[in-house]
């Protein structure tokens, strides 16, 4: 009979059935990919898409800098995801273990000076902005030394987004400045980019697939898809330079002779191979110099090419 | 008899948001100089109101007041008032107190230190010139306020139940004083007050106000001979009258 | 100090107690949280910097908050005291007290540039809206009868400012100090955001991108001690220049 008691009854025997029936259906597992709101992080947008066929919900969670991308990392909210090389080199030599697991993407800064300085020796006396902890400073720092002038310019630290201002304004002679904002700068008159930063031993490097030694050690499976989707989303920025345009004029609202422009500057790739990893030393060698550095990550641990 | 303070057909009407409050109406009274007059009333029958327009803290909303013999706009210098909270400054020692309407009239430094003197001399807080009010017992505060108003020589003494918030014992002696103070001042005194028996005690002339408009109801003249007894049948009788006047028969004072 | 005041460091020592327990079980990684030992080591062996970046953090608020006061406390006694220049910059006090600091960052750059001059506008403008709002509540609470005493007496607009205005709101505009001070303090980090060279918050932050806590913490540890202090100071200048509220328990702050 229907009584109410029944049809509670019934409910209460059929319920694990459903939950059962939908759960086969759907065994999708999450995962949490870290990024930062920067230009080279836009493959990741493509990523999400990529890992669905593969049973694989990704979230990303955009930090509002790198560094703090990887101070994440440290309290462990996020495992895997883009790093800022030199900030990911901080991380494991204090005794965060963490793997680089590919390129992600290279280059994006330039130095951009005001127009009445024509030569980097022009700098002298003069005042440049940089974002502190970043592979600009890292750049910087070694140009700096090698054509002299470590002491005689005046490093200041803001924001790449808050650098075009104070550039226009007068208030800095010079910014050492990430993408879009570094071509912003430049489109709109404040300044004429006076240093393409990429003849220092390090060269392009920038931003790598990383993540937390014991999260490899874990979940190894997962971890190969995740790498083969960031391949996969790297190239694809790599080959349709018109996905990272759309991105920047949508993301950073700039314009599309800015966003144009600027995806010159950007040099997707994920090939990991000889050139990267001599990159990853150099940068070593030149944040040692600078202190920003207290020991050389252990190399054999520190970059794990092996689930391309 | 000098007029030294008149009112013609004064009124007054307070524009508030649930309405309009008309506090006094059609007050007509006069103060000859040298007079002691009280105003008696119950709450709300518009004494203090009409005390502070002759201070000249708040205009008529109708009628006229005269005080000196001209027309008064804003505060007078014939006139000094003594608040109940006696208003003296926290921050200020006693002399600095008692110096202060002197300041606001302008009078040089060195007669205020020998005005202040001599009233806080005829107050008897000769040695209590550098302390604080809040050293001060409720009735020591009081005389600093009545020797405050008196620097400024005021033809008119304004007091606004300045004698409520004491206990009766410093009440009864705060009124002798006052009563010799004026003796030897001979200023003209308009004092407010609720109780029958003071107003009995101290005034020459008791104006009766009832509430609701405020009205002047009764004008008497207290001939009693000074220093007057409260236990007398002269001063019962008085007070008889009033009680009636006021219509509170039925209650005690 | 009183022995008993010392009282206060006790719980102070149990989180100091709690966090080397915390670091001895690794409850968190020795990158973000540091041993209280590295972080003696680093007052150590940084001393002389640290001293110098909190020596240009504190100037920076000295100067901000002197601004400050220069600027909300005649500007609080005159809204305070005349109720059309309040209904005036009523709403707009309201909007602009609003806004935190670090969402003015850009147009502080725009407007300031870089450097020590918008950090001090931001200091500035954290400690403004306390002392103003307690300046205008000062002025509102002041005892009517005490103005009717200076009104009547015939002062004018600036002895009441200067002698009655002014010292019965200090009170009020020492509460509102000591919240500008700790406003402006805990502005100090965000506000030396803005590519400043020096500073306790310039250092932090400094330490935060090169992942150095330990110097993280000993600057948070500086900056705490700082506020302290800060504050211990002005309750003691207040204690100072209002002694005659000790007398006033019913108006005590």
């Amino acid at each position: 009979m229907f009584t109410r008691r029944n049809l509670l009854a019934a409910a209460a025997l059929a319920a694990p059935a459903l939950v059962a029936r939908t759960s086969i259906g759907q065994t999708l597992r999450k995962v949490k990919l870290g990024t930062a709101f920067t230009t080279t992080t836009n493959a990741m947008f493509l990523m999400p898409d990529l890992l669905k066929p593969e049973g694989i919900d990704a979230e990303i969670i955009t930090f509002p800098s790198l560094v703090q991308r990887m101070q994440a990392v440290a309290s462990g909210s996020v495992d895997v995801g883009n790093g800022g090389l030199s900030a990911t080199m901080q991380i494991a030599t204090k005794g965060f273990p963490m793997a680089v697991l590919a390129d992600g993407c290279d280059g994006g800064w330039m130095l951009v000076a005001k127009p009445s300085i024509t030569s980097f020796a022009e700098l002298a006396g003069k005042k440049i902005a940089v974002q502190n902890g970043s592979i600009g400073l890292v750049s910087l720092n070694w140009k700096l030394q090698h054509e002299g002038l470590t002491d005689k310019v005046e490093i200041l630290f803001l924001d790449n987004q808050d650098m075009p201002v104070p550039l226009a304004r007068g208030d800095v002679d010079a910014i050492c400045c990430f993408e879009p904002y570094a071509t912003f700068a430049e489109l709109n008159g404040f300044g004429k980019k006076l240093w393409v930063p990429y003849d220092t031993p390090m060269g392009k490097t920038n931003l790598g697939f990383v993540a937390s030694i014991p999260f490899i050690k874990k979940e190894p499976a997962l971890t190969k898809l995740l790498v083969q989707a960031h391949v996969k989303a790297t190239n694809t920025m790599r080959d349709n330079p018109k996905i990272a345009i759309e991105t920047t004029i949508k993301q950073f609202n700039m314009s599309r002779e800015v966003a144009e422009a600027s995806a010159k500057n950007l040099f997707f790739s994920a090939d990991s191979g000889e050139g990267f990893q001599n990159g990853l030393k150099a940068l070593a060698g030149m944040m040692l110099t600078n202190k920003m550095l207290d020991s050389e990550p252990k190399w054999d641990e520190f970059i794990n090419t092996s689930f391309i | 008899m000098t007029r030294f303070i008149e009112c013609i057909d004064v009124g007054k009407i307070y524009h508030g948001r649930t309405g309009d409050v008309e506090a006094l109406r059609g007050i007509s009274i006069a103060c000859a100089a040298g007079e002691f007059v009280c105003l008696l009333g119950l709450s709300g029958c518009g004494k203090s109101t009409l005390l502070q327009m002759i201070a000249g803290l708040e205009t008529p909303s109708t009628g006229q007041i005269i005080v000196d013999g001209r027309e008064l706009n804003g505060p007078s210098p014939s006139t000094s008032i003594v608040f109940q909270d006696h208003g003296l400054f926290p921050w200020q020692t006693v002399r600095a107190n008692v110096e202060f309407n002197m300041k606001a009239r302008g009078i040089a430094a060195a007669e205020r230190r020998t005005r202040a003197e001599e009233m806080l001399a005829l107050t008897g807080l000769s040695g209590f010139a550098t302390r604080y009010p809040h050293e001060l017992s409720g009735g020591m505060r009081q005389r600093v306020g009545i020797a405050r108003a008196l620097t400024t020589r005021p033809r008119a003494l304004l007091m606004d139940e300045p004698f409520g918030a004491l206990d009766a014992q410093t009440r009864g002696r705060l009124q002798s004083e006052l009563l010799d103070i004026w003796a030897a001042q001979r200023t003209t005194v308009l004092f407010v007050t609720h109780s029958i028996d003071e107003a009995v005690f101290l005034a020459d002339r008791i104006l009766v106000f009832t509430p609701r408009p405020g009205r002047l109801s009764a004008d008497v003249t207290v001939d009693l001979p000074r220093p007057r007894d409260p236990r007398s049948d002269g001063f019962a009788r008085v007070a008889r009258g009033l009680r009636t006047a006021l219509g509170t028969d039925g209650g005690s004072e | 100090m009183r022995l008993g005041g010392l009282v206060g460091l006790v719980p102070l020592l149990g989180f100091l107690l709690l966090w080397q327990i915390a670091v001895a079980v690794h409850l968190y990684p020795p990158v973000l949280l540091p041993p209280p030992a590295k972080v003696a080591a680093a007052f150590a062996l940084y001393g002389p910097s640290i001293a110098a970046n909190t020596l240009a953090s504190v100037t920076r608020v000295l100067i901000g908050i002197g601004l400050a006061f220069c600027v909300a406390v005649p500007s609080g006694l005159l809204i305070g005291r005349y109720p059309a220049l309040d209904r005036l910059c009523d709403w707009s006090i309201q909007t602009f007290r609003s806004v935190p600091p670090i969402s003015l960052i850009p147009m502080a750059m725009l407007f300031f540039g870089i450097g020590d001059t918008p950090a001090i506008v931001l200091i500035f403008l954290s400690g403004l809206w306390p002392l103003l709002l307690n300046t205008i509540f000062g002025v509102r609470g002041i005892e009517r009868t005490m103005l009717k005493v200076a009104t009547a007496a015939g002062a004018s607009e600036a002895l009441i400012l200067r002698d009655i205005i002014w010292p019965a709101a200090l009170p009020n505009i020492f509460t509102g100090l000591r919240l500008a001070v700790g406003g402006g303090w805990l502005t100090v980090v965000t506000a030396e955001m803005i590519a400043v060279k020096s500073g306790l918050g310039y250092m932090i932050l400094n330490a935060q991108m090169t992942f150095r806590a330990e110097l993280v913490f000993a600057g948070i540890m500086v900056i705490g001690a700082i506020g302290l202090l800060g504050d211990f100071a002005v309750r003691k200048l207040r204690q100072h220049a209002c002694s005659w509220q000790e007398g006033l328990t019913a108006n005590a702050n």
